[in-house]
């Protein structure tokens, strides 16, 4: 039997750094979770990296406990140091931004260089898996040092590796990252993409996405299966305890880290024409639930010079996931205006708690939402303004919508994503068995 | 050394920006006209820094209400003048300089402040629409004309400014100009296909009066006569606008080359008692 292999490495190290999950660790988590239920055919194990710098397994009980203290933890962020760094270079200027640019490159180079040398000495390993197995990357292993080494290591040991691509925006969309964190994200995805066996994408855009990336680097088509995520983090909600500060007020909401690609400069745009033309009464409170990240100094400037909006938005940072979804089940509404997305969590958390979303009408935000979303389209501030204008001016046509979500929203289980992960491992395995004619 | 020009009483003053005591200058007998130029520090304070908008709110309060005659450039400026202060000001087309001769037309140009004020955003939003456009297979560095971004470096510019870093320009597809001098934006005129003037704010429609008096196609945010209205917060209509433009180059504007010579001539006509 084929042992498939789960690389948690990325949600052990984001929780060293951070106080509070992403979505790629939440969907790593629940994808971990559901291919346990396939014990009788995956017979799934899981690793990390040790301290020898090598694979090696780790028991579901300890990444559980970890990833339930990110999930409750509502201490304020603690941003990690090089944040930290590149938001004081930030205000330096143009030169020391080119400087704050190049010195963090060579570091990583230089790094890669000597790790590139240990690994020449080493035997390769692959922890505990052996010839034959599978081992399934599906976090952000671009974040981790040394993960393309310890996969290429596992490789030379007989391990078939399968890559869940969540989205290539680093390269689609250079302009919102650090010219260092495309450059590790590039050589991180192109060193996969060179030893990976089986591919798979989390959205038909994303295989767009993928299928234009690997156009660009001069490859043939190779085939890509997409699987749809699950709906919602269900796991995880029957811990939480659901007493949390809840606005006394009708409220729109839109949760999402607070940066330019999720497009909140538009929505507080858009709000601010809503209260022009409808008045503070008729305009619900726009809550913004999320940390203001990269690229939302300006933003936020605007939101304090306006009082934001005289208090008609309201930002919640460091909600704990019992908060996050005490807030979707009680907004009047969901808002998510995102620039670009491999695939649109908010937008199907939404429709889970019966909330009905106005997304953006682009990359994978439909395929999230499907027919019981509205679409808008991210780059047109009058379209977004008539979207949201169509839903508080007629309070029946909300309840009406928010009903028809109930009747018809069927969430899609996490163990359906790793039932189609595992088959499709399965048909590469006999495609491999089957001597060639 | 020529004389110093003296103002003798019954003068116009002509005051384009805040500056100086005009109560005082007013005591001495000279009639204030006031130009505004800018009408963002007001009209979005959230835009400058809250010290900017304080002294711009006092200027303009101070100065509307002590001015003998006030002057709009553009119908932006002066709808605001009538529904927040209640005067209507004569109202100038404004222009500028023809520039040199056309030379190769290889650049697409982008004038005015540099960052939110200006609208970058949404001409970026929209040039990356289009780079996303193109084939794969395509270097849209040799596809493309360059995108010129030409201005002044503005209030909210961090954002834009970090992202041409990140981005290496775009793929080497976008060039800033910061603070252009007026010769060096006749030259980019000159190269120009066409301008893209959309900075929402921009009262006296500099950017586009210099455009359409070079003779080059503009889109602008505000109505203009020989301009192509665009809506500063639609990127994807300005895609479409830049893109049509791209596959089938604009006629050259024939009715808007005028002078600042005639700006003044008009604004002095205006003034005649």
């Amino acid at each position: 039997m084929t042992r498939l292999w789960v690389d948690m490495g990325d949600l052990l190290s984001f929780a060293a750094e951070f106080r509070r999950p992403s979505g790629i660790q939440r969907v790593l988590f629940e994808l971990g979770g559901a291919l346990r239920g396939l014990a009788d055919r995956a017979e799934p194990g899981f690793v990390v990296t040790g301290a020898e710098g090598r694979f090696e397994a780790i028991a579901w009980q300890r990444i559980a406990e970890t990833f339930h203290h990110l999930a409750t933890d509502t201490r304020p962020s603690l941003a990690p140091r090089r944040s930290r760094l590149a938001a004081a270079l930030r205000c330096q200027g143009a030169a020391l931004l080119a400087a704050a640019r190049i010195a963090p490159a060579l570091l990583v180079a230089l790094k890669d260089s000597q790790r590139q040398r240990r690994l020449a000495r080493s035997v390769p390993q692959a922890g505990p898996m052996a010839p034959g197995d599978v081992l399934l990357v599906a976090g952000a292993g671009w974040a981790e040092a040394g993960h393309i080494q310890r996969v290429h290591a596992a490789r030379l040991a007989g391990v078939r590796v399968a890559l869940l691509v969540h989205d290539l925006i680093p390269l689609q969309r250079p302009e919102w990252f650090a010219a260092h964190d495309t450059q590790r994200f590039g050589a991180w995805m192109d060193g996969m993409l060179d030893q990976s066996d089986v591919l798979f994408t989390i959205s038909q855009a994303t295989k767009a996405d993928l299928v234009r990336h690997l156009t660009r680097r001069g490859e043939a088509s190779r085939p890509i299966s997409v699987v749809r995520l699950g709906d919602g983090f269900p796991a995880l909600s029957a811990r939480t305890n659901t007493n949390v500060p809840l606005p006394d007020h009708s409220f729109a909401l839109f949760v999402s880290t607070i940066e330019d690609r999720k497009n909140h400069a538009l929505l507080v745009e858009a709000w601010r024409r809503l209260l022009e033309m409808y008045g503070p009464h008729t305009v619900p409170r726009l809550i913004l639930a999320g940390r203001p990240g990269g690229q939302s100094d300006e933003l936020m400037h605007q939101l304090r010079a306006s009082h934001y909006l005289d208090g008609h938005v309201q930002v919640i940072t460091d909600a704990s996931d019992a908060h996050i979804a005490a807030l979707y089940r009680n907004a009047a509404f969901t808002v998510f205006p995102s620039l670009y997305e491999g695939w649109g969590l908010p937008v199907t958390e939404s429709l889970a708690a019966g909330r009905p979303c106005l997304a953006s009408a682009t990359s994978s935000v439909p395929e999230a939402g499907g027919s019981l979303a509205r679409y808008f389209d991210p780059l047109d501030l009058s379209d977004a303004v008539r979207a949201i204008s169509s839903v508080i001016t007629d309070p029946d046509g909300l309840t009406a919508w928010a009903d028809r979500i109930s009747r018809e929203f069927r969430p899609v289980p996490w163990s359906r994503m790793a039932c189609e992960i595992w088959n499709v491992l399965e048909l590469d395995r006999r495609r491999l068995d089957q001597p060639e004619a | 050394m020529p004389d110093r020009a003296r103002a003798a009483p019954g003068d116009l003053l002509l005051v384009l920006a805040p500056s100086g005591d005009l109560g005082r200058l007013q005591a001495k007998g000279l009639h204030l006209v006031l130009a505004l130029a800018e009408t963002q520090p007001v009209l979005r304070p959230d835009r400058v820094t809250p010290q900017e908008a304080e002294e711009a709110s006092l200027w303009q309060d101070h100065s509307l209400k002590i001015a003998e005659h006030v002057v709009a450039f553009c119908p932006q400026a002066m709808s605001w003048l009538q529904d927040q202060s209640g005067i209507t000001p004569q109202f100038i087309v404004a222009a500028s300089p023809v520039p040199a001769e056309p030379a190769r037309r290889d650049i697409v140009l982008a004038l005015g402040e540099i960052g939110v004020t200006g609208a970058t955003p949404t001409v970026l939003q929209a040039w990356r629409h289009l780079l996303d456009k193109l084939p794969p297979q395509i270097d849209p560095a040799r596809h493309l004309p360059r995108l010129v971004l030409a201005g002044p470096i503005g209030p909210l510019a961090t954002t834009v400014l970090m992202q041409m870093t990140n981005s290496g320009n775009f793929g080497g597809t976008v060039q800033l100009i910061a603070d252009p001098s007026t010769q060096d934006r006749a030259r980019l005129l000159a190269r120009a296909q066409f301008c893209i003037a959309i900075a929402p704010h921009e009262a006296w429609l500099r950017s586009a009066g210099e455009s359409l008096a070079a003779g080059v196609a503009c889109l602008s945010a505000q109505t203009v006569s020989g301009a192509v209205t665009v809506d500063p917060d639609n990127a994807t209509a300005l895609a479409l606008q830049i893109s049509a433009w791209l596959n089938t180059p604009p006629p050259a504007p024939s009715n808007a080359a005028r002078s600042w010579d005639e700006v003044a001539a008009d604004l002095l006509q205006g003034l005649a008692p």
